[in-house]
């Protein structure tokens, strides 16, 4: 029985080793791009063939936890790291959507990614990717988790610097790299301290520990925080996000897998997955949800003004990750995952649809360049209303649903719900329908503004692109209807409710409904009309609006305080007070004093018998004065 | 064949060898491939070797013992244990890929240079098996001499100034720990009558305190040198800079291990209580050489300084895990040195291979290698990975036990209120971003970006150079994913390094 | 005594030789083969266990001493080797070179049996005054005069000094036997102390201990290679068995130790400095002979068992690599040019073996493991932190770290510099060479069974 699950993650290691070995330059490119693509796309669906099987297994029977041990990493006294593969309701909803979301993609990489000259290397790391991210989400341990965890970002720093050939795509990806290599020294931390305080990385037996309440020995909220802190690394929160922005130097699918619908929601699998310890981290979760729900809104912000299509996607991923950490900071746990699902679906779809796009411009990315393309990419056009309308949370489509749960546990949650909290989202979601409606106005209504050849090269992207696109949009439709925190309540139960607050959840809904239609609808209105009035509101705005076009300057701040400054105290008083000044300089004095003194004692050797005569005599008068002292 | 039989036959198949060189050195291919022929042989007996180690069983295995100089006690002894198995392996490993590597390195009296190759192979070999402190100290030496003329006729433009640096440096450390040891010998004879350099009668010495902590400080001196630990490790950068591209990787490969060893062997079990007492001090310095080394490898523009930098701080690791005094720490420390080895060859030998190409080792010299010479990028990038210490390579088994036994080991301590090691250990996790940092920074324009090369298009490897680095590869693999069998054989080496230096031997004590 | 009646015999017999115009090439074999003999012979009577007094309180014969007494007259022969390079031709002492050689082998080999003062004395003198005619011996260059001069003058103040130290111990002690030495060394009163005292800086006088060690650098420097090797090694050697001789059973203490510390260890330091700047190589010899002195007095500090041994070992050790060098020295018409350390530059170029084989003896005098000289070194430590002076011997051995730095100059020099000096070969450096195998031979064994050295002794 332990085969299928392994398997699962080995296919598309298998599917990595031949493309990266006989489709790239390494192996002098033996697999032309045809046969890339097979193996390439035959690995992920073979997988989600078996997962579904795995799945059907464990709902045979009746959802016990399916553990399938691989082998023994290391032995350390008498505690084990065991490799150990482990499928229950959880795993089995990320393990879904990552093969299943990643085999469409793949197969939209096939054909958006055909003409590149390293498409073999391309699908080897999508593949690769693939691999960890589902060592990640099948892990028993953490040592397994963290192996996929950093693995995921090694595809990721891959797969942003691509195009290395300009050096910006490669300091993107070498920046996410670093920024989560930040978080994962934390997440280093809560391991260790786990570690410390049970002799085992398993995650069920921590959890189970800390529901049975025999974690004394080790602060829940102390480890909830390290773990958070390589969360947000992951997930791109405060004060970690800087990288996803900047994430989007990598090819579309790539921003549309792992930089929407998968690796970015691994800190929220991390936390859901630890729930159990959670729980008993009352401060940790406050924490989580303040964070959560501040880059939500800074996120949402600096998305009102970007004009690069993928950077206004970026943030707006960045600020629904916020959400899903509002949910898990107020014990909704199962809402977070689902809001996981749904924003796969929907995000994927727009990501995918913004690659068509680019795809049909040629490479054009900015939308202030864009317009009227409604009649030229219909499909492309369709699939983006539906997912635009989906994230906007108009309502009965999936984004409704799941952000409509995390408002309400939000606000009213026994652990940690607040008002604030539903306020700071509510607002953000208004945010959030103007932003995409803007996105989607500005790209396909309006007046062309497109430059002739362009306009005239412009094409509906091949069946490859566009019936994925076809496929998201569907499951954006109705991802809606599969309730998956119902599914996941017998493994990780839903918060408490407020008794109190219990009536107020029909108006919160009216009222979300509300807030975005309006938003949908100022957006219609500002941008409908003419290019005046989103001007005069620019600059109605002025300083606030500088503040949001500069990103409110983090990277700016991060360089100043902390890039520059190691630079500087490394290369001045590191290596040239330290190394050079100091310690060779010590020794190279040395060697000079010595040099020196050999000048010294060969002067000495005048050559004059006389003088060594004297020498002679004084040596002894001083040799016999010395011994007769105790005479 | 018995193994102890075996194991002398390891030890002076190099010496042999070099002899047999006098015949052939006419011929420069014949002088390479009989030495590759004699390393891989000395690599065979050690995997057999390996094979029949038993890691349960304590004690010396294939072990040799007879007089030397037997009125002062001092015998020829060799043998192999936990703490040395892998290293010998690992010198035993490198050896022949050195050379194979470096094949076109050395132009110039190639046979000279491979007689010198095979003596420090004898050497270093010796230094790791000797269970003999006059022995040990004798290989200790010896292996200065080779490493003097490696660097010395090989070497680039300042080679005199780094050879003798690194000679004085390293000599003044042993001058004194030799004064420690006839010191250590001569006050066990006074105690026990009988004069003996046997590792097994030393570590049953009782000292005071005071004379514990002379003898270390002598010890440290010297061992902290070869390590080399911040400050004293300036003649590391010079050494590997100037050094031709073999004597890097053997520099790195199995020279640097014989510090770390040497304190795993005998520094700390010789002197516990001493050892005990200054564990603060030595941490610190560890954890200063953790986060040194990465921050001067972040900002030096000399491709070869940067790995020699990084090596100061992977082995900052190494020290940590030796000072923690936790299982898990001491055997990442084993790993962590034998994975640093692997790792630092391979990056070596590729910046060799980029030297010989682009004749400069000049980072801004060269750019978007991935492009140009992308078999070349594929292995630059997997070993800089693997010095990042990224989950499945080796690096990541070294580091994540080392770090995972500081802190385990730090944390009772805190809860008890003090708080250095815990601040140690924690410093020593953030030097996992460093790490990524420096090796990202160097990768970032080497391979990738715009093309750039010194002069004229670079060829990509060839079949030697990858069947070399692909070698190098499986092993980084091996150990990374399946280090279980590797722990095995070295954990109750770790035990026994672990209960001598955590008991106290002082006089007064009850035996 | 059957070895010194071989070298008198043979004396006598190349005197004869030198008197007979067509013997004369029979000289250098003669010399050859009495040594040898003579050497031979003491290794025979050593391992057959002859003990003897063939003059009851002056001369005792006993296995240790031959042993002592075979190791020398074997280094002779290297010395004997090399000189045919130097002294070959008529006029330039074919027949005086060996004939005065043996002549003052004869004064050294009494010295490891005498068991009185005078014959210790008389030795000396023997072995000393012809060296004074071999510096001279077809001289080369105008130095020679006047370091032979330098030599004269400050060795026979040395011969006045230890006479004058023997007397006064005679006059406490009333005894010319070394035990009287032994005694007079307890004995507190000033005379004995002085007497005492004398006769040990009449030693570090001869054995160019630092202050008294002026005249050695210009006396190796003018005189010839062969000569300067026989100073710098026999002698030396035949020296520090006198010391031995005279501080037998002796446990040094009081104002003796700080003599026997501090005069030595500021040769050490002060030899390896100084050699550090030097351009020509018998100057540097000379400095490290000096700094050489000094480890070998540190000898005197420990107990007076294993004295001798670690005595011997030491110098056997230290001339064999001295000769080593000489022995295969590239020779050269204009023996400035030689003796310049320029010349030694990229010799491995020119002549590899000579190359490695004075590389051998630069790291074994070094002392550097695994070469001999560190088994020496660590006997004589070994001693004297036995003997309770662990500072004086940290600082002893932090001196001879500083003394690395120039003898692995010299190997830099000859592997690292390009060659310059053309390759030039002269009648006699086959024996040359030959010599350096001898050596190379001795340091081997040194080197690989120390032990069963060890235990000749």
């Amino acid at each position: 029985m332990n085969t299928p699950l392994a398997l699962i993650a080995l296919l598309p290691l298998l599917g990595f080793l031949l493309n990266g070995t006989f489709a790239t330059a390494l192996g002098g490119k033996r697999f032309n791009n045809t046969v890339a693509a097979v193996i390439a796309c035959a690995m992920p669906i073979a997988a989600f063939a078996l997962t579904i099987q795995a799945f059907l297994t464990l709902q045979s029977n009746g959802y016990t936890p399916i553990v399938a041990p691989l082998y023994r990493w290391a032995l350390i006294g008498e505690h084990t790291f065991d490799i150990t593969f482990y499928f229950d309701r959880l795993s089995a909803i990320m393990t879904l959507v990552v093969t299943g979301v990643g085999s469409v993609i793949h197969i939209y990489s096939t054909g958006y990614m055909h003409d590149d000259k390293s498409f073999g290397r391309f699908m080897a790391y999508l593949n690769l990717f693939l691999f960890f991210m589902l060592l990640l989400v099948l892990g028993r341990s953490m040592l397994v988790l963290f192996v996929g965890w950093e693995g995921v970002g090694l595809a990721s720093y891959l797969l942003i610097g691509f195009w290395f050939d300009d050096l910006a795509n490669a300091i993107a990806g070498r920046k996410a790299f670093i920024t989560n290599r930040i978080g994962d020294a934390g997440f280093l931390l809560g391991m260790f301290l786990l570690y410390r305080a049970f002799g085992t990385l398993d995650m069920d037996t921590i959890n189970s520990a800390f529901v049975g309440g025999q974690a004394a020995m080790v602060s829940a909220s102390l480890v909830g925080f390290f773990l958070f802190v390589g969360a947000t690394g992951k997930s791109a929160q405060i004060p970690l996000y800087v990288w996803l922005p900047d994430a989007m130097a990598g090819p579309t699918p790539v921003s549309a897998l792992i930089h929407a619908a998968t690796m970015v929601t691994a800190g929220v699998y991390l936390v859901a997955r630890m729930s159990g310890l959670y729980m008993q981290a009352p401060d940790a979760s406050q924490l989580m949800a303040v964070v959560g729900v501040l880059t939500a809104f800074m996120a949402a912000t600096i998305a009102l003004v970007q004009t690069d299509i993928k950077k206004v996607l970026a943030y707006s991923t960045v600020s629904q990750l916020g959400f899903m950490f509002v949910a898990l900071g107020v014990g909704a746990y199962g809402v977070a995952i689902f809001h996981v699902v749904t924003h796969a679906f929907f995000k994927a779809c727009l990501f995918l649809g913004a690659g068509s796009v680019i795809h049909a411009l040629g490479g054009e990315q900015d939308i202030r360049k864009m317009g009227g393309l409604r009649k030229h990419i219909p499909i492309t056009f369709w699939t983006f209303v539906i997912s635009t309308a989906a994230i906007a949370g108009i309502p009965g489509l999936a984004g409704f649903f799941s952000k409509d749960e995390i408002l309400w546990y939000a606000f009213a949650s026994e652990k940690g719900g607040a008002p604030w909290l539903w306020a700071v989202g509510a607002l953000t979601a208004f945010m959030t329908a103007f932003y995409m409606t803007r996105l989607l106005w500005l790209t396909f209504f309006g007046a062309s503004r497109m430059s002739h050849e362009v306009e005239h090269h412009v094409h509906e992207s091949p069946l490859s692109m566009t019936g994925v696109l076809g496929v998201l949009a569907v499951l954006s439709a109705v991802g809606g209807y599969i309730g998956i925190p119902h599914f996941l309540e017998p493994q990780i139960p839903l918060p408490p409710v407020v008794e109190s607050l219990e009536h107020y959840e029909h108006t919160l809904l009216y009222v979300s409904i509300a807030i975005a239609f309006a938003g949908v609808a100022l957006a219609v209105f500002m941008y409908s009309g003419p290019a005046s009035r989103p001007a005069g509101i620019a600059r109605a705005a002025g300083p606030v609006r500088v503040l949001l076009e500069g990103k409110y300057f983090v990277d700016e701040l991060y360089a100043a305080v902390i890039v520059r400054p190691l630079a500087w105290v490394s290369e001045h008083v590191f290596l040239k007070i330290g190394d050079k000044m100091l310690i060779d300089g010590t020794l190279n004095g040395l060697g000079a004093f010595a040099q020196r003194s050999a000048g010294w004692l060969g002067r000495a050797q005048t050559g004059s018998l006389q003088f060594y005569a004297l020498l002679v005599m004084v040596g002894m008068v001083g040799a016999l004065l010395w011994s007769w002292r105790h005479v | 064949m018995s193994d102890a039989m075996l194991l002398n036959v390891l030890l002076f198949l190099p010496l042999g060898a070099a002899a047999l060189l006098a015949f052939v050195r006419g011929n420069a291919n014949a002088v390479r491939i009989t030495t590759t022929a004699a390393m891989a042989v000395q690599f065979v007996i050690a995997m057999v070797l390996y094979s029949h180690f038993d890691g349960a069983v304590p004690g010396l295995q294939a072990a040799t013992s007879v007089p030397w100089i037997a009125e002062w006690g001092v015998s020829y002894a060799i043998g192999l244990d936990g703490v040395n198995i892998l290293l010998v392996l690992l010198t035993a490993f490198l050896g022949p890929l050195v050379i194979l590597g470096a094949w076109t390195a050395i132009e110039k009296d190639v046979a000279l240079f491979h007689v010198n190759v095979l003596l420090l192979q004898f050497a270093m070999m010796g230094a790791f098996l000797s269970q003999d402190l006059f022995l040990f100290y004798v290989f200790w030496e010896a292996m200065l001499i080779p490493m003097f003329l490696i660097i010395g006729i090989w070497g680039g433009a300042r080679r005199s100034y780094a050879t003798v640096k690194f000679v004085l440096y390293t000599a003044f450390g042993s001058i004194l720990m030799l004064a420690a040891v006839i010191y250590l010998v001569w006050s066990l004879q006074q105690a026990g009558g009988v004069a003996s350099f046997a590792f097994a009668d030393l570590l049953q010495a009782r000292l005071p305190l005071d004379v514990q902590i002379t003898l270390l400080a002598a010890f440290a001196l010297s061992f902290a040198i070869k390590v080399p630990m911040v400050p004293l490790h300036t003649w590391l950068p010079d050494a590997h800079v100037e050094a031709p591209t073999p004597g890097s990787v053997i520099l790195a490969g199995v020279l640097l291990k014989m510090g770390t060893y040497g304190f795993m062997k005998l520094g700390f079990p010789l002197f516990p209580d001493a050892t005990r007492l200054f564990t603060p001090v030595l941490m610190s310095l560890s954890v200063v050489s953790i986060v040194y080394g990465a921050c001067l490898a972040l900002v030096q523009q000399d491709i070869k300084k940067i790995i020699a930098y990084s090596s100061i701080s992977h082995l900052g690791y190494v020290m940590l895990g030796l000072l923690s005094l936790d299982l898990a720490g001491i055997q990442g420390a084993v790993i962590q040195m034998v994975s640093h080895g692997l790792v630092a060859a391979g990056l070596f030998l590729l910046v060799g291979m980029v030297y010989e190409r682009g004749h400069t080792r000049e980072l801004s010299a060269y750019g978007g290698l991935a492009r140009q010479i992308p078999v070349f990028g594929v292995f630059f990038i997997v070993f800089t990975l693997a010095s990042v210490g990224l989950p499945t390579t080796s690096g990541f088994t070294g580091e994540f036990l080392v770090l995972l036994g500081a802190f385990t080991a730090a944390w009772p301590q805190h809860l008890d209120g003090v708080h250095l090691p815990l601040i140690l250990s924690v410093t020593a996790v953030t030097g996992v971003v460093l790490g990524a940092l420096y090796m990202l920074r160097f990768a970032l324009t080497f391979v990738f970006g715009p093309e750039k090369a010194p002069h004229g298009p670079l060829t990509d490897l060839t079949l030697r150079e990858k069947t070399v680095l692909g070698i190098l590869t499986v092993s980084i693999f091996a150990l990374g994913l399946f280090p279980d069998s590797a722990l095995r054989k070295t954990e109750l080496a770790a035990k026994t390094y672990q209960q001598l230096v955590s008991t106290s031997r002082l006089p007064n004590d009850a035996k | 005594m059957l070895p010194e009646h071989l070298l008198l015999a043979g004396l006598v017999l190349l005197i004869v030789t030198s008197l007979v115009r067509g013997m004369r090439s029979l000289a250098f074999p003669l010399a050859l083969g009495v040594i040898a003999a003579a050497s031979g012979a003491a290794f025979w009577l050593a391992s057959a266990g002859l003990s003897a007094e063939p003059f009851p309180g002056h001369f005792v014969v006993s296995p240790t001493t031959l042993m002592v007494k075979g190791a020398l007259l074997a280094l002779a022969l290297p010395v004997l080797l090399m000189s045919r390079s130097d002294f070959s031709r008529e006029g330039l002492g074919d027949t005086e070179f060996p004939t005065l050689l043996v002549a003052s082998l004869y004064g050294l080999s009494l010295l490891p049996s005498a068991a009185s003062a005078l014959v210790l004395f008389l030795g000396l003198e023997m072995m000393s005054i012809p060296v004074y005619a071999l510096i001279v011996l077809a001289f080369r260059r105008p130095q020679s005069a006047e370091s032979a001069l330098k030599y004269l003058v400050l060795s026979g103040a040395a011969s006045a000094t230890l006479l004058m130290g023997i007397s006064l111990v005679y006059g406490t002690t009333g005894s010319m036997d070394l035990s009287a030495y032994r005694d007079a060394i307890l004995q507190a009163d000033l005379m004995a102390r002085t007497g005492v005292v004398l006769v040990l800086l009449a030693l570090f006088l001869k054995a160019a201990v630092v202050p008294f060690h002026a005249w050695a650098p210009d006396t190796y420097e003018g005189a010839s290679v062969p000569v300067t090797a026989y100073m710098a090694t026999l002698s030396k050697a035949a020296l520090l068995v006198v010391a031995v001789r005279f501080f037998d059973g002796v446990n040094v203490s009081g104002s003796m130790v700080d003599l026997l510390a501090v005069l030595p260890l500021v040769s050490i330091v002060w030899g390896n400095i100084a050699a550090i700047r030097q351009t020509n190589l018998r100057r540097m010899i000379a400095y490290s002979s000096i700094a050489h002195a000094g480890y070998l007095f540190y000898a005197f500090l420990g107990t007076s068992e294993g004295r001798l041994e670690a005595v011997t070992f030491y110098i056997i050790v230290y001339s064999a690599a001295n000769l080593l060098a000489f022995a295969v020295l590239p020779s050269h018409t204009d023996d400035v040019v030689r003796d310049r350390m320029e010349t030694l530059d990229g010799l491995f170029h020119r002549d590899p073996m000579a190359a490695s084989l004075i590389a051998v003896a630069m790291l074994s005098l070094a002392g550097l493991p695994p070469f001999p000289g560190f088994t020496a070194k660590f006997l004589i430590f070994k001693s004297v932190i036995a003997a309770g002076y662990s500072t004086y011997a940290v600082l002893g051995l932090v001196g001879s770290f500083l003394g690395l730095y120039f003898y692995l100059r010299v190997v830099q020099r000859m592997f690292m510099l390009p060659s310059t000096a053309a390759a030039t070969t002269s009648v006699g450096q086959g024996l040359g060479k030959a010599a350096g195998v001898l050596c190379l031979a001795a340091t081997a064994v040194l080197m690989i069974v120390p032990g069963w050295v060890l235990d000749r002794f």
